[in-house]
């Protein structure tokens, strides 16, 4: 196994010295996107046995601690995925395959957005809407949930997007395209109208 | 009126283009004259725009959580022990 840089000018922290320098850090961060403590620190866990594993191909290019928090954020991702893939939303969306099917045949709204009552600060301060949130990214196609993740949570650009997840371009913008209307149509569905649940005005 | 400018699929496939890349200007201009005449895709725009502004809090909060949490000291000492166990790495 190759677990050194093979580039000679790459001075990076060697990773005896990771849980040290950074395991404070990649703990906190993964503690606040999934709230259990166990649970983040097997994500540190893992996410440094991943960068062990993929440490030869890291050039130095972003800061070590940049590098280790992006394998992080994938394994968040893939544990929300899995997370909420146990515990499945309302069934209303079952014959949504597509977000195609949110409009007729000449491109008018089939599914009309609904008004929203809210403002970004009492939403983001409610732990269930965080939750819906997450529970609806999970249940719309991958690809699209990652790479709305990486657009709206990390704030990548979609050049950077269509990299990571080996796309062309127009495929970025499409597929975000849809998770955006899948998204919407879901927290509509699960959190705006849904009972019992509506925010308070 | 061109075609584009009256389909709502399209149009809400140019707001989202429009969150990730700067849109020519006559898409620009199509998508503000639809807005004026479409409440739906009015909505949808404020919404994905709503998502956007709860997420970047949401991220700010992720990093202001990481920078004050401690990793407990038996994961610590477990995490180090397993990193030790698969790696083989020269001395330096």
């Amino acid at each position: 196994m190759h677990s050194t840089p093979s580039n000679p000018q790459v001075a990076a922290d060697p990773p005896e010295t990771w849980v040290a320098r950074y395991g404070d850090y990649l703990y906190g961060y993964a503690l606040a996107r999934v709230r259990n403590p166990s649970a983040a620190e097997d994500l540190v866990q893992e996410t440094l046995l991943a960068a062990l594993k993929a440490f030869a191909n890291f050039r130095g290019r972003s800061a070590l601690k940049t590098w280790l928090t992006g394998i992080l954020k994938h394994k968040i991702i893939d544990h929300l995925r899995r997370k909420y893939r146990e515990e499945p939303l309302q069934d209303v969306d079952a014959g949504l395959a597509q977000a195609q099917e949110m409009f007729d045949k000449k491109g008018a709204w089939l599914l009309k957005p609904g008004r929203w009552r809210a403002d970004p600060q009492h939403l983001f301060e409610q732990k269930e809407f965080m939750e819906t949130l997450f529970a609806c990214l999970a249940d719309i196609p991958e690809r699209g949930a990652k790479a709305f993740i990486m657009r709206e949570i990390d704030g990548l650009d979609t050049r950077e997007i269509c990299k990571l997840l080996d796309i062309s371009a127009t495929n970025s913008w499409v597929i975000l395209h849809r998770a955006r209307l899948l998204l919407r149509r879901c927290l509509e569905v699960n959190w705006f109208s849904a009972n019992g649940k509506r925010p308070q005005p | 009126m061109r075609h584009w400018i009256i389909n709502c699929r399209k149009i809400s496939r140019m707001v989202s283009d429009s969150l990730d890349r700067k849109l020519p200007f006559h898409q620009r201009v199509g998508i503000r004259i639809h807005l004026l005449m479409c409440r739906y895709c009015a909505r949808n725009r404020r919404q994905q725009l709503l998502l956007r502004k709860v997420l970047r809090r949401y991220e700010q909060h992720c990093v202001r959580h990481a920078e004050s949490a401690l990793l407990p000291e038996d994961a610590r000492s477990r995490i180090q022990a397993e990193l030790m166990r698969h790696c083989h790495f020269p001395k330096p």
